[in-house]
């Protein structure tokens, strides 16, 4: 049974029409038999009808739609609004849009963002200067670079370091130059890939790439998939194609070779080397016309300027590189066929680290012979001082002296070794 | 089938007028009764509820939560109407400070001027006794007796759960009683319940 608390708090819902038909029952079983809750009832329909009576001349009685649509202003656009509530904050009373939540997040993933950005494009970074051979001095289209065998992707932009290691592709219609320490500048057409191993080291798998090479005393070397390029100081421009390699040389002098011969080149030459052929062919063409789309392109003096004061300067290892002799093969008056070749050294105890040589060998007229490469094994045995390189094929004759350059490689190492003579055996 | 307000905003965001009508049309009471409540001894009741609908309609897409949009269209009542007295306030300044302007009716004329004074004093006993409720309770109040809205309606636009609305009018009931019939009526009833205590 429903007390007369329980049941006044239900009174004011009941005159209301809102009470539930259970509640609704129980009120009106709980009235029926209680004169005093019967007299609240009354009461508070009294007090409801006073209000009802007072608040009725101000009831809208006319319908205000066909008012209100007459004359409906113009809808703000949800840009017009976004940007007031950015700008009027209405406080905590609103609940925060999503884009509000989300600044907290936004804001320093924006932050991170632009970081990156700055920092992929900054064109110097301390770390970066101290490792980098050359700088991007000019760029036109799309030139990607990596470093990590392609791990590291970039865009290549203007003043950018350039990484040892570092392998840059171009795309179509892009061109690119690059000064390296030395100062030696590269300069490559469109399409080309190539990787920049040294600041004396190139390797280009594809395209068109024009040197002007600082002369120094350490070899400048390009490697091609069908022949290997090395200069000392020189003007030059190499092309390589599926199974070829063009070269053409505008100034100095230049070797070229592939795995099985060599050829010399000098002002005007070209030569077309692939993989195995020989003898080598030089032609004569016109140099100017060949490079003319070298010389479209030009350094940005601002990037030229990066580059003198942070690379350009820099001390670089001093190497020894090539050494010459000369070996007489001509003995009694009487010329000898030679069937091999000694080299002679002192042993430096060191047993890793050595670098290997090529051997270059030209006859009296400065024509090539043949080629051959001692292993960097040979001088890490430590104690050894003497290596015999047979000479390929059928002996040489009718040969008076042998010019022979003995030309390190790198590979394995950089420590160098010093030759104290080089002998020519005879059969 | 009515629509909920959620989707009649949507419409009204596409363009849809009609979908607006149905809105104001839903909430026309509610809008002037508010407008009422705090404007409407100066006359301004029409005014601003109009305004409020106008306003409403043109910044709708701030609307956040469009399922709430009776308790916003109520924000932006009342902001409208806090507007106009800022607004008007040099010029109400001057004017005669009525308490409770309302206007005559044909109830009025037909009663004479002595059922107009009765009426005019027991108009502005209720006025005092609504006044004097807690301000939370006042404009459930004068939305239930002013537009007889249920629960529910009230519920949606002033942003309380129907169970509070349903408390908050118990509480000004008993306190609206205790003001209009207990006190002023010691005869009858009154003196029934007293001798009852």
């Amino acid at each position: 049974v429903a007390s007369c608390t329980q049941v006044e708090s239900l009174v004011q819902a009941f005159l209301d029409g809102e009470l539930a038909d259970s509640e609704r029952t129980i009120l009106e079983e709980h009235v029926s038999h209680c004169g005093a809750c019967e007299g609240l009832v009354k009461r508070q329909r009294q007090s409801a009808a006073q209000l009802f009576e007072a608040f009725r001349e101000d009831r809208l009685e006319a319908d205000m739609t066909a008012a209100v649509m007459a004359h409906l202003p113009e809808m703000e656009s949800f840009r017009t609004v976004q940007e007031v509530n950015w700008r009027v904050k209405e406080g905590a009373r609103r609940r925060p849009s999503l884009f509000n939540r989300l600044m907290p997040i936004a804001v320093p993933a924006l932050l991170l963002v632009v970081a990156i950005a700055m920092y992929s494009v900054w064109p110097v970074t301390e770390l970066e200067a101290a490792t980098a051979i050359g700088v991007v001095t000019y760029r036109a289209g799309d030139v990607q670079s990596s470093l990590n065998n392609g791990v590291d992707n970039r865009s290549v932009f203007l003043k950018a370091m350039v990484a040892e290691g570092e392998r840059f592709e171009l795309g179509e219609h892009a061109a690119m130059m690059m000064s390296l320490a030395g100062p030696s500048r590269v300069k490559a057409d469109e399409a080309s890939r190539f990787t920049v191993r040294t600041d004396r080291a190139l390797s280009i798998s594809k395209g068109r790439v024009w040197f002007d090479v600082a002369r120094d005393e350490r070899q400048f070397r390009v490697n091609t998939p069908s022949g290997d390029i090395t200069v000392f100081g020189t003007t030059f421009e190499v092309m390589v194609e599926d199974n070829r390699t063009v070269v053409t040389v505008k100034s100095g002098k230049v070797r070229v070779e592939n795995n099985v011969a060599f050829v010399e080149l000098i002002a005007g030459d070209q030569v077309s080397v692939q993989a195995g052929q020989t003898p080598l062919l030089v032609n004569q063409v016109d140099v100017n016309a060949q490079m003319a789309w070298a010389d479209e392109i030009g350094p940005s003096p601002d990037a030229e300027a990066l580059f003198t004061e942070h690379i350009r300067a820099r001390s670089t290892e001093q190497l020894k590189a090539e050494q010459a002799f000369v070996v007489v093969t001509k003995a009694d008056g009487r010329r000898r066929a030679i069937s091999s070749i000694v080299l002679e050294w002192e042993p430096d105890g060191l047993s890793s680290g050595h670098s290997g040589y090529y051997l270059y060998v030209k006859d009296n007229r400065m024509q090539p012979l043949f080629k051959e490469h001692v292993s960097a094994d040979v001088f890490d045995d430590g104690i050894r001082n003497t290596y015999q390189i047979a000479v390929p094929g059928s002996p040489i004759q009718d040969v008076d002296i042998l010019l022979i350059q003995i030309v390190p490689d790198y590979s394995s190492g950089r420590v160098e070794t010093s030759f104290t003579d080089v002998k020519a055996l005879g059969v | 089938m009515q629509l909920k307000d959620a989707e009649l905003v949507f419409r009204c965001l596409d363009g849809d007028t009609d979908a607006y009508a149905t809105l104001v049309h839903r909430y026309q009471a509610a809008v002037h009764a508010t407008a009422h409540y705090y404007v409407g001894r100066y006359g301004a009741t029409e005014d601003v509820a109009q305004e409020a609908f106008w306003a409403a309609y043109k910044s709708l897409s701030r609307l956040k939560d469009s399922e709430k949009f009776g308790v916003w269209l109520k924000e932006v009542t009342t902001r409208t109407a806090a507007n106009w007295l800022r607004r008007n306030a040099p010029r109400l300044k001057s004017e005669t400070p009525l308490p409770h302007r309302r206007t005559i009716s044909m109830e009025d004329a037909r009663l004479g001027p002595d059922g107009e004074a009765d009426r005019r004093e027991r108009y502005e006993r209720v006025q005092k006794a609504v006044d004097a409720l807690p301000e939370r309770y006042r404009l459930p109040v004068v939305l239930r007796y002013m537009q007889e809205l249920s629960y529910d309606e009230i519920s949606r636009f002033t942003g309380e759960s129907r169970d509070e609305v349903r408390g908050i009018l118990h509480r000004a009931g008993r306190q609206l009683r205790e003001l209009l019939v207990d006190r002023a009526q010691p005869k009858g009833d009154a003196s029934w319940h007293r001798a009852h205590k």
